[in-house]
């Protein structure tokens, strides 16, 4: 408090003494027209950020964050800003962030300031990072029908509720597959033979993954260990464990999994010279023959092939060593909408939120993102395209779960980055070395605590 | 005869020699310009291609005139919204140029021509402001422009955000000025002082107009300066009506879904401005960058 | 008199005071800020910092090979740079002589210089792709594929390709800094030298060097700080991989902040950073002038 009305005083002050200098021009009264002058540069300074408030007095502002480029196309489309005016004479003030990670990056700097938006939509790591900031909605309507937000809740409050849940997969170009005479893999050894076999033709590259851009390799690094262990919480268990990353651990095992990819070079170090951006448009033209993403996937292929996907198939990436083995895949659940504690708007952002999650809006906006709906009785269809690969498969899903406060700090605390662990697997850094660094790091950092 | 034929030889060898000097010379600045272009053009051809053709073509290989893509340009304009960005620099730009030309001109005149206490501390405040890293405390400027507001009005995501940080911190303009002040006869002040000018009117009056020249050298490098910085809008003004060229730029490179030719555009497209800029104000450029330089 | 004098206080302090105002709070206040943090262990996220000495300053100096190895590719920024000294001096000459021309060539040396950094880092990015990149392209027709390299993917090459976009950038920029140099040494002095039948050794050594030796030193004062605070390209252009490879130390503080949450560890790399600034332009100082005494 005294820091702000400080700094407001020293405010009008250097506005006063601005002014009186420029304004003391002693000197006869002929330069009558250059203190006009001088003084018009002071005008703009002040006045012209507060032509851009709105005067109308009746309407309820709100500011929301988002990051997700595919969000803000759907947003643009269907028009948010005109809707949630129409319905619930809200001005809604959109920020956009380019990725997730200037997105955090912003928030945490602008948490430390107190100066958040009054909602926006966190990934599901973000949870624990915000929880004591963020306003339990555990009382809200929209939580009360979703059905994952009760399964992420933080210490038994609710403190985000997810907008979507999607798949991950495997996607294909079909006349490759003919082509080459491959069939969909159904386990974790066929996988690497289809992709020996492509890379093999000499022809494709078999997976598109733009490892410039570390994360790309998340449905292996992040999502594998997981899936092995049939823990979607298998970060908080890590945080108990004083030497999770040994051989008989589940992440060592995904890790093992993954390089065999690079060593059978279905995977090589020359994608680590090319950004996700790059990759990606490879698909269309068809120059690669796989990518493994999630179903965010879909809009970009649609955008590439002009909304033709009968050359483009499915698949659940296998992972089981043996067919008889059980057949796992990952459930994200994403777009955690919170509000934070101290936002003068509350009950705006409620407001809002529960017109977000109501037909009228939610229905439209997830046909057009091609998700899975959150919300109990509202019910939405995915493309053919991704339904082929779940209706192909039986699976067991496994919902994925961020790490918790420990597991954060030890995080922090021993920089474990497992998409730059992967990265550096495709470099041909020494796994047991790393894994072995990693125990003691990880080890170390508990016994700190 | 003799001795024309002597002396006519060593200068035939001589001007051989200064025309393969003059041969490689010209090489080398060749080499340079190609260097200097091959990104640019590679860039160019890249912003009018499709994607299919971008990942098959010869990436020097021009595009047929007859196909040009022109959607890349009209993303660019449509959805990037790349004129508000270009309208929030100019803003930017105009109103730092004041203000920062004012205040340079007011601090090099008083620092080159009295002596008071603290000056010592007053420049060595300045030389803070050059060696300090400010990409990293930016981690605690960040909380008090945060914490600034005038009534209700909050400073944080408007365009004074930035202006007060161009304002903040800038040796070059000071350098600048103080050379041009030097310039300036002390004589010129006596007499407008025996007229019964005040130090204001002094300034005002006869100075400041005397520094037109080193002004403009000033506008035209805080142009260029503002309108490639990044880091600043886009820490300070995250409001999507708020984007700059360099910020809306940004956005085209998005890693899940920007693609390639429309970020070439959007490439193009930023780089225009300074480059007019810089073709035609070449000299004053050359003249703001060479003085700052030279000072030190 | 007293009027006067007071008038002038006056004066003084009212010029003075905005820019001072600014210089204090968003210059000096954030330096004395940022020292203070350096000795907590602050998360970014709690209200509290805990204050815990000199220990962020011991972890830097004893616990963290990455940050002397993000250190490491700060030094190729500088040697690299300093490598091209010679050639910048050159094109400088070149471009000093009564060649035709040389105005253009002037322009186009120092056009890199004045276009928007992430711009081009965004284009070179691509440049260097190995699949379908232009450089890789362009050496494959030109019949040199045995150079042709994963520009931004090898861990031996990454911090090159990185400097190639640093020396596209900023050596016209130094050629620039020289011509200023050259073209303020005295016509008389140099057509005084040829007279008395110097050669053009001599006429380098004895006229030129020591002219511009002030331009010298400035470009290795940039050189040297430009080095230690490299940012943008290898963030924008690899984001420091893969691994930690192409990592600077700027990039790496700025990691340690935002993505580890440790702005205290964030902070005294900060003031560690400023320490070397200030050490090592000192240093230069001194060598400088030791050196010009001894002329």
């Amino acid at each position: 408090m005294m820091k702000r009305s400080l700094t407001r005083t020293l405010c009008l002050m250097l506005a006063l003494v601005f002014v009186m200098t420029i304004g003391l021009i002693g000197c006869g009264q002929k330069e009558a027209p250059k203190q006009d002058a001088a003084a018009k540069t002071e005008e703009p300074k002040k006045e012209e950020p507060k032509k851009e408030e709105p005067k109308k007095a009746e309407s309820k502002k709100l500011k929301m964050a988002m990051f997700s480029s595919e969000q803000d196309a759907t947003y643009k489309k269907l028009n948010i800003v005109e809707s949630v005016k129409k319905a619930k004479n809200i001005d809604l003030e959109i920020e956009k962030f380019k990725d997730s990670t200037d997105f955090e990056n912003a928030m945490k700097i602008r948490k430390a300031a107190n100066e958040l938006p009054d909602v926006f939509g966190l990934k599901p790591y973000q949870l624990s990072l915000y929880k004591d900031i963020l306003l339990p909605l555990d009382d809200t309507d929209f939580a009360k029908n979703n059905l994952y937000a009760k399964s992420y809740a933080m210490d038994g409050k609710i403190m985000g509720v997810p907008e979507c849940s999607f798949n991950e997969f495997v996607w294909y170009r079909k006349s490759v597959f003919k082509e080459l005479n491959l069939s969909v893999p159904k386990t974790w050894p066929e996988f690497v033979e289809v992709g020996k076999k492509i890379k093999a033709s000499g022809k494709y590259v078999p997976l598109l993954m733009g490892q410039k851009d570390d994360w790309t390799n998340y449905p292996f690094t992040e999502f594998m260990p997981a899936l092995i262990a049939n823990d979607g919480a298998l970060w908080n268990k890590m945080a108990t464990q004083d030497e999770p990353f040994g051989k008989d651990g589940p992440y060592y095992q995904a890790f093992a999994k993954y390089k065999q990819l690079i060593d059978e070079k279905v995977l090589d170090k020359s994608l680590l010279g090319a950004g996700n951006d790059q990759m990606k448009v490879m698909f269309g033209p068809k120059k690669g023959a796989m990518a493994a993403f999630g179903a965010w996937f879909y809009s970009e292929i649609n955008n590439q092939l002009k909304g033709d996907f009968s050359d483009v198939g499915t698949f659940l990436l296998p992972i089981g060593d043996k067919a008889e083995d059980p057949f796992r895949t990952i459930v994200m659940v994403d777009g955690f909408w919170a509000t934070p504690k101290d936002s003068k708007n509350i009950e705006t952002a409620k407001e809002f939120l529960s017109w977000y999650f109501g037909k009228d809006w939610y229905l439209p906006y997830m046909k057009d993102r091609a998700l899975v709906s959150t919300v109990k009785d509202l019910k939405t269809e995915i493309p053919a395209v991704m339904q082929e690969a779940l209706d192909a498969q039986k699976y067991e899903a496994v919902v994925y779960d961020a790490g918790n406060d420990d597991f954060i700090k030890l995080q922090n605390a021993t920089k474990f980055n497992f998409k730059k662990m992967g990265q550096e697997l495709l470099l041909g850094k020494d796994m047991n070395k790393m894994m072995d660094d990693m125990n003691k790091a990880w080890k170390a950092a508990r016994a700190a605590k | 005869m003799r001795t024309e034929l002597t002396m006519k030889s060593p200068e035939m060898k001589l001007s051989k020699k200064v025309e393969i000097s003059k041969l490689l010379s010209y090489l080398l600045l060749i080499a340079i310009a190609v260097i200097v272009f091959l990104p640019i053009i590679i860039t160019l051809f890249a912003s009018f291609k499709t994607a299919i053709q971008l990942g098959e073509e010869f990436p020097l290989k021009p595009p047929a005139l007859t196909s040009l893509n022109f959607e890349t340009y009209k993303t660019v304009f449509t959805e990037g919204k790349i004129l508000l960005g270009l309208k929030n620099s100019l803003i930017l730009v105009a109103v730092s140029i004041v203000i920062n030309s004012l205040l340079g001109a007011m601090t090099a005149y008083v620092l080159n021509r009295f002596n008071f206490r603290f000056k010592k501390a007053v420049f060595g405040l300045f030389m803070l402001g050059m060696i300090i890293p400010t990409l990293i405390t930016e981690i605690a400027r960040f909380p008090i422009i945060h914490s600034m507001q005038v009534g209700d009005f909050k400073v944080y995501n408007t365009l004074l955000a930035p202006i007060i940080i161009y304002a903040a911190a800038d040796l070059m303009q000071i350098y600048i000025y103080t050379q041009f002040v030097e310039k300036i006869s002390i004589s010129l002040d006596e007499s407008a002082m025996m007229d019964g000018c005040s130090y204001y009117g002094i300034f005002w009056k006869i100075i400041f107009p005397l520094l037109l020249p080193a002004t403009a050298t000033l506008a035209i490098i805080k142009t260029v300066d503002i309108l490639n910085d990044m880091y600043i809008p886009y820490l300070y003004m995250p409001a999507a009506n708020l984007r700059t060229m360099t910020t809306t730029l940004m956005d085209f490179s998005n890693q899940r879904s920007g693609s390639w030719e429309t970020l070439s555009a959007a490439i193009m497209i930023v780089m225009l401005p300074t480059l007019i800029i810089f073709l035609i104000f070449q000299k004053y450029i050359f003249s703001g960058i060479t003085a700052g330089a030279v000072k030190e | 008199m007293n009027s006067l004098a007071r008038q002038r206080n006056i004066f003084i302090i009212s010029f003075l005071f905005i820019p001072m105002m600014l210089l204090l709070a968003f210059v000096l206040y954030p330096t004395i800020d940022l020292f203070r943090m350096s000795l907590t262990s602050w998360d970014g996220l709690t209200t509290t910092k805990e204050f815990i000495g000199l220990e962020n300053f011991r972890k830097i100096l004893f616990e963290s090979p990455d940050v002397w190895n993000s250190l490491k590719n700060n030094w190729i920024y500088f040697y690299v740079h300093a490598l091209f000294i010679p050639l910048e001096l050159m094109v400088a000459i070149l471009l000093d002589s009564k060649i035709r021309g040389s105005k253009i060539f002037k322009s186009i040396t120092f056009l890199p210089y004045i276009i928007n950094g992430v711009a081009i880092a965004y284009a070179f990015a691509f440049f260097y792709s190995p699949f379908n990149g232009a450089l890789n392209e362009i050496l494959k027709s030109i019949g040199m594929e045995g150079l042709q390299r994963n520009w931004l993917g090898e861990e031996s090459v990454v911090n090159y390709s990185l400097v190639a976009i640093s020396l596209w950038k900023y050596c016209g920029f130094h050629v620039i800094l020289f011509l200023a140099g050259l073209q303020s040494i005295p016509k008389e002095l140099i057509e005084a030298a040829v007279m008395d039948g110097a050669n053009a050794i001599q006429k380098f050594l004895h006229i030129i060097v020591p002219s511009i030796t002030l331009v010298i030193e400035f470009i290795l004062f940039h050189n040297m700080r430009g080095a230690l605070q490299v940012f943008d390209i290898p963030f924008v252009v690899t984001g420091g991989g893969p691994g930690y490879a192409s990592s600077t130390f700027t990039v790496y503080t700025l990691t340690t902040a935002f993505t580890y949450n440790n702005f205290g560890m964030a902070s005294a790399m900060g003031v560690t950073l400023l320490f070397m600034i200030v050490i090592l332009s000192w240093l230069q100082n001194k060598i400088f002038h030791f050196g010009g005494k001894r002329l």
